[in-house]
């Protein structure tokens, strides 16, 4: 069972308490109307499903009820970092090692 | 009731007060202190099951958690009956009632045995009971048979009157395994005042220690254990949880350890008391010090009754008391095997062979061994055993390690005993919960845990 930070809350709970809400910094088309059906398909249903690394975001569902991103390796499920919604992660070189 | 392999020693048994309990109907005796294991062969019961297709015999093996064979079903009303319960777990209580799960129409003389010896040549991989089931009238009239001779154990068909409690717990340290590695972690830790919660399966700590005659800080290895133990209960920060095995390693150092806080004790209706108690920790760090299981060796018919591993042999003659026989013969391809021996020995009269593999091996504990009078056979290898019900005899031949080959014509070592060691295999299982597999160190000759994560520290022993 992981244990998140919330950056809202600014307390580490328990994973039951969030829920997953997939990859994290998906830009959306700016006019869906006018773009290709494979720009619009690949924006809906393609992600990245790396193995390591990985921005996703989590919604606080038993807190603040917000979301939030979380940067976790899938691998080891280890937690790196989580940021409120708009920022950018702490870009940090031992990190990424 | 005599307890024919009873012997005068066993540092984990109380001798002046005996229990009575039921094996299969039979009525018989042993100490407090003891395992069912442990009672059992000290009253010379030799078979304890019959293994699942051919019905071979199968007897006691180990003296821990690794036992294969002896699985018992446990309880003496329809409420209590506690199925596949390893008779090496299960400490004696006064009034326990146990009884093997297979073997039809007895444990002694069962009908599998007959077909496995007669029809083992028509199905070499046994009887299909998938067979019987494609056609639905011979399939009702078939099951009742089929499970009879499939169980392990029956669900009881009453409910439970016991309680079970589960608890959240917090620590900044848990160290799993309470033998040398994991006290000599918590007495390292204990002075910084961290939380630390150390837990280990058996009801005394000090793992192989507790069979050692070694030394430790210029003292018995027991007393240092028992002092260590005196010093940690002292301390506040930290908890010993003894009877308490680590059943899962999760996420984020989540780990579930379940205490059987009244296992050992005959099965009443409680006050408000738990029989079992469900530890569910987080930790900030954990320390997994969960030791080493023995390896057997492989030989033909290493299954009968009387062929065990040497580090058991060890533990039942001097934790329980106990010799399972007369003459010994232990096969081994490294130095352990040689101290079940010198302990056979020590522990009374009878004999004590070693069959070592490796050609000239140099070792303290060799020589010791000779001098001590155990006939030592080096550069050859037990090859077969001599026996079905119970082991007679060792069949041992020369055996050439370099060439891989064996030399020359067979002899046979009387024996009642055959011990094997090939080697230790440290404990992976909690390390490898969370995927990691475990890789494999050639000095060691054995696979050990992958560093999980930063915040869990691994220790061999």
């Amino acid at each position: 069972m992981l244990r998140i930070h919330c950056p809202y809350c600014q307390e580490l709970r328990d994973e039951p308490e969030f829920h997953y809400s997939g990859e994290a910094h998906l830009a959306r088309p700016e006019d869906p109307a006018s773009c290709s059906d494979a720009a619009w398909g690949a924006y809906l249903y393609f992600r990245r499903n790396p193995r390591g690394r990985h921005h996703e975001m989590w919604y606080h569902a038993a807190g603040c009820r917000r979301f939030f991103n979380v940067v976790r390796d899938t691998v080891t499920y280890d937690i790196e970092q989580t940021y409120a919604m708009g920022a950018q992660p702490v870009k940090d070189e031992a990190l990424l090692q | 009731m005599k307890q024919v392999n009873r012997i005068a020693e066993g540092r984990l048994i109380d001798r002046d007060v005996p229990i009575t309990f039921t094996f299969n109907g039979r009525t018989l005796q042993g100490f407090r202190g003891d395992t069912l294991a442990s009672a059992l062969l000290a009253n010379g019961v030799k078979i304890v099951g019959r293994s699942f297709k051919y019905g071979r015999p199968r007897g006691i093996i180990a003296a821990g958690v690794e036992e294969p064979n002896a699985i018992l079903q446990v309880g003496a009303t329809p409420s209590t009956q506690v199925p596949n319960v390893r008779a090496t777990e299960q400490a004696l209580y006064e009034g326990l009632v146990c009884r093997t799960t297979n073997g039809w129409p007895s444990l002694e003389w069962d009908a599998m045995a007959m077909v496995g010896k007669l029809a083992g040549k028509m199905m070499p991989p046994g009887f299909y009971y998938k067979t019987m089931m494609y056609s639905q009238p011979v399939w009702h009239a078939a099951e009742r048979v089929i499970r009879k001779m499939a169980g392990l154990g029956f669900a009881p068909t009453e409910p439970d009157p016991e309680i079970y409690d589960k608890i959240n717990r917090h620590c900044d340290l848990l160290i799993i395994g309470a033998g040398p590695a994991g006290l000599a972690a918590a007495l390292t830790a204990q002075p910084s005042g961290a939380r630390i919660i150390i837990v280990d399966e058996n009801p005394t700590p000090g793992g192989w220690l507790r069979f050692s005659d070694d030394q430790v800080d210029d003292a018995p290895a027991r007393v240092w254990v028992q002092a260590t133990l005196h010093a940690l209960r002292a301390a506040a920060n930290v908890e010993v949880l003894l009877r308490s095995t680590a059943t899962g390693f999760h996420d984020g150092n989540f780990v579930t350890v379940v205490e059987r806080c009244r296992d050992h004790l005959a099965p009443t209706v409680t006050q408000g008391l738990a029989r079992q108690r469900m530890h569910r920790i987080r930790a900030r760090e954990v320390v997994l010090a969960s030791g080493a299981h023995e390896r057997p060796l492989v030989y033909a018919n290493n299954d009968v009754p009387g062929c065990m591993l040497a580090g058991a042999v060890s533990v039942y003659l001097k934790g329980y008391g106990v010799r399972p026989g007369n003459a010994l013969v232990v096969a081994t391809n490294n130095d352990a095997g040689y101290q079940a021996a010198i302990d056979w020995l020590a522990a009374g009269t009878g004999s004590a062979t070693v069959v070592d593999a490796r050609a000239a091996p140099t070792s303290s504990l060799v020589t010791r061994a000779e001098s001590a009078g155990v006939v030592v056979i080096q550069g050859a290898v037990v090859v077969d055993v001599v026996g079905g019900a119970s082991v007679k005899a060792a069949v041992v031949c020369d055996f050439d390690a370099q060439a891989d080959a064996r030399l020359g014509p067979v002899r046979k070592l009387a024996a009642d005993v055959i011990a094997s060691s090939g080697g230790y295999s440290p404990v992976v299982h909690l390390s490898a919960h969370l995927g990691h597999r475990p890789v494999w160190r050639e000095d060691v000759c054995g696979f050990v845990p992958n560093p999980i994560t930063s915040d869990c520290c691994l220790l061999a022993l």
